[in-house]
């Protein structure tokens, strides 16, 4: 096994966290509780999260990517991707933790390098890295 | 319907984690990625991992998705090296 109990504990916070977040904002099918356990599993086994749904009745679907590792007792995010897609599944909105943006649209410096989003329009813009804030402005898109 | 906390517990303490069926799951997902951009994994995290070409919701997660392998895979392995010299 690749994780002792702590190091699957703090896995299995940061799931709930997700389930609360998707649940409590973004409405998806009644199915997604039924196969959230195994995403979960997946995610102690393997280290990384994804989940891919469909969120209320506009045809949106949330795509959350999360790799997790381990610094000294904490769970930190080694890399992840957190997308919102149109009915035809375009991109609408891109959140990621990829170094290669420095600025944003603007041209002021990102608030919370690395992290950043690319905006309805394709722009980059800060983004504080956390899942919260991506499915807050998920909730005013698909509304 | 919505779990509470402690039948989200409860359900993921019964769970019999399988490290061999994720591995398979993450193996066909790998070859997605291959035969929908015709290029090994390997190549792929040589050549594009890291550099400003994997920005594409594509090969971020293909990124992370080939590093657990890496990870599960070596895991496994020194498992069983062990286990292979003890007997």
């Amino acid at each position: 096994m690749l994780y002792n109990s702590h190091q699957q504990g703090l896995i299995i916070e940061r799931c709930w966290l997700i389930y609360e977040l998707v649940t409590d904002k973004l409405v998806p099918p009644d199915e997604f509780h039924i196969r959230y356990p195994s995403l979960v599993e997946f995610a102690l086994t393997a280290g990384y999260f994804k989940l891919l749904v469909e969120i209320g009745g506009s045809g949106h679907s949330i795509h959350i990517y999360e790799e997790y590792e381990f610094v000294e007792y904490k769970l930190v995010l080694k890399a992840y991707v957190y997308i919102l897609f149109d009915k035809a599944k375009n991109g609408i909105i891109r959140a990621d933790s990829l170094p290669h943006h420095r600025i944003d649209y603007k041209g002021h410096r990102l608030a919370h390098f690395p992290n950043h989003l690319h905006d309805e329009m394709g722009r980059i813009c800060s983004f504080s890295g956390r899942i919260e804030d991506f499915v807050r402005r998920c909730c005013t898109i698909s509304e | 319907m919505k779990m509470s906390k402690e039948e989200f517990i409860e359900k993921i303490s019964k769970l019999e984690l399988s490290q061999d069926q994720t591995i398979s799951n993450i193996s066909e997902e790998l070859q997605q990625y291959e035969k929908k951009y015709k290029l090994r994994s390997e190549i792929f995290y040589k050549l594009i991992a890291g550099t400003p070409a994997e920005d594409t919701p594509d090969f971020i997660s293909w990124s992370m998705c080939y590093r657990s392998y890496f990870r599960m895979m070596q895991s496994k392995f020194s498992v069983e090296e062990i286990t292979a010299g003890a007997l």
